[in-house]
């Protein structure tokens, strides 16, 4: 029992190392942040000789930062509530509805799972319908990428939930419409929130179609930290201050939906 | 009883409930990826986006002839099975260490599982400065311990690069693997161990036997999640050496950005077509793979 007792202690302060190495860089852009130029040149992990809160001004005039928290929020928060109106209509046809549409539908939309996206003609159909560089493009396309994940996920879910509900409902009278909305999708509000966080999270953090699709004045916080990156490349100090502040965002949703979204994507992914 | 005989499910379930869906992954994902079928055979450039002309199997022709592409398809192929084996090998190793019941569990899942959800780009810019070649904390820590000779010039140098970008890439995705290793072990029935040791058997047994092929869902989630991610890999090349040194980490996908920069859209579209190909028929393979390995044990 003794042995046992301390090898796990053992085991705690093993693993406890091995997070310094998530640790130490944390540490690093947040302190060598609050330091002049020339001291953050060095990425020392020790404070800085006077605190320079000033940097954080800088790169709030100098990034854009307002601008890109307005992209962001504006992309991703409106191609998530798509998202969820439109997967968790499509997943409840498809658990559901005992039609060959339902069975098409499932293999048609998850073979987004494995299939790259074809980002080159994505370009004719968009320059066609007159959405390169637009709002809409991006917020269509963002919704479009999300659903194969996002049905998948909610189908899961819908199956856990009796059918005899449908048919109490829609005997009361209630209208298909109504029946979803009134009974149904509240129910599904677990999966939602995890829908919800997940997309959210993968459109603010994507690269590949902000950078093919949009220019810089839509771009959302990562992509603008980048740019700043190319700009400022020898002002660490600066750089590092807009780190923090465009993972600001991303921290407070990890903080306030971090089971949410860590139950969600395992689970997301252990139900394949 | 009777009710159930009313209501047939296709009057409950009415088919505009899934065509927003099915309308917008046409037009926005299946036309792209059929397009891509027929653009690939055509001159196509961004001079002349409306009248693309057939011109046979010229794009493929110069596809074979450009080393870049041929290094494009190595270094994606590269990339992926060196981050699979990485995320794969470490996330079950870490899982199993952890599932002992470590008090610091709680901190170690939110510490190792953060920088999953931060953007690619700013784990990059985070990584350019620890891999600074004079300054960057890792090749000081090295001087420190006396191991100068080991530190690099890690993303600037040929030869270490695209090791270095693989690094990167299992430092922030190992979290996700983590945890759902973990999820896989939790949901081992204990009593086979207690039985597995009355037989006598010892921990590398219990693991062969009991533990790993109950663990094959949760293997082949990560095998998949981490190949597919591998050969689609775009952001941390983008970000961390541009596809340099040289070509040394040019990528498929980031080749296909380049040739889109360059304007020559049908010539991006033939890259991009057997770039699609190429990794629909390994995840479907794998997966098949993994999948009938699952049933086996």
């Amino acid at each position: 029992m003794r042995r046992k007792k301390i090898r796990k202690i053992i085991w705690e302060v093993i693993f406890i190392l091995i997070s310094l190495v998530y640790i130490i860089p944390v540490w690093m852009v947040f302190i060598n942040s609050l330091k002049t130029r020339q001291e953050a040149k060095k990425f020392g992990l020790g404070l800085p000789q006077v605190f320079q809160f000033s940097n954080y001004a800088v790169v709030f005039r100098e990034g854009g930062v307002l601008r890109a928290l307005f992209n962001g929020l504006l992309v991703a928060g409106v191609s998530s509530l798509l998202i969820i109106l439109v997967t968790s209509m499509a997943a409840f046809y498809i658990s559901r509805s005992r039609r060959k549409l339902a069975r098409f539908g499932y293999y048609y939309l998850l073979s987004g799972i494995f299939i790259p996206i074809a980002m080159i003609a994505t370009y004719m159909v968009l320059f066609v319908l007159h959405l390169t560089n637009t709002y809409l493009g991006l917020i269509l396309m963002f919704t479009t990428y999300c659903l194969p994940f996002s049905i998948f996920l909610y189908n899961g879910f819908i199956k856990m939930i009796p059918r005899e509900l449908d048919e109490v409902a829609v005997i009361d009278g209630s209208t298909p419409l109504r029946l979803f909305f009134q009974v149904i999708f509240p129910l599904l509000k677990p999966a939602t929130m995890t829908v919800l966080v997940i997309n959210f999270l993968n459109i603010w953090n994507n690269v590949e179609t902000q950078l093919f699709f949009a220019s810089s004045t839509k771009w959302s916080m990562p992509m603008t930290l980048y740019r700043f990156y190319g700009v400022y490349m020898s002002d660490w100090h600066l750089v590092f201050a807009d780190v923090i502040i465009t993972t600001l965002p991303v921290l407070l949703l990890y903080i306030f939906a971090q089971r949410n979204l860590i139950d969600g994507l395992v689970m997301g992914a252990v139900k394949g | 009883m009777r009710r159930k005989k009313r209501y047939s499910p296709d009057q409950i379930y009415k088919p505009y409930f899934i065509v927003p869906a099915i309308l917008l992954f046409t037009v926005f994902f299946i036309i792209p990826n059929v397009g891509t079928f027929f653009l690939g055979f055509t001159d196509w450039t961004t001079r002349d986006m409306l009248h693309p002309q057939f011109n046979g199997l010229e794009n493929f022709r110069m596809m074979f002839q450009e080393k870049g592409v041929g290094l494009a398809f190595k270094n994606s192929i590269y990339f992926a099975v060196v981050t699979v084996l990485g995320k794969n090998f470490l996330g079950l190793l870490m899982a199993l260490a952890l599932n002992q019941g470590l008090k610091t569990k709680g901190y170690l899942r939110s510490v190792f599982f953060f920088p999953y959800v931060l953007s690619v780009l700013s784990v990059s810019v985070i990584f350019l400065a620890i891999l600074n070649p004079r300054y960057g904390i890792l090749n000081t820590m090295l001087r420190n311990v006396g191991l100068g000779s080991l530190a690099k010039e890690w993303l600037w140098d040929k030869r270490y690069a695209m090791n270095t970008v693989c690094a990167v890439s299992i430092w922030q995705q190992l979290g996700l693997h983590i945890l759902i290793y973990l999820t896989g072990l939790q949901a081992i029935d204990k009593e086979l161990y207690g039985a597995a040791m009355i037989d006598g058997a010892n921990a590398w047994q219990k693991f062969k036997r009991i533990t790993l092929p109950l663990l094959m869902p949760s293997v082949t989630i990560n095998v998949t999640l981490s190949l597919v991610g591998g050969l689609k890999v775009f952001g941390e090349v983008f970000s961390l050496t541009n596809g340099g040194p040289g070509n040394a980490t040019t990528v498929v996908a980031f080749k296909v950005y380049e040739i889109f920069g360059s304007g020559m859209l049908g010539y991006g579209a033939a890259v991009s077509m057997v770039f699609t190909v190429v990794i629909s028929v390994i995840s479907l393979a794998i997966l098949y793979f993994l999948q009938k390995r699952e049933v086996e044990l």
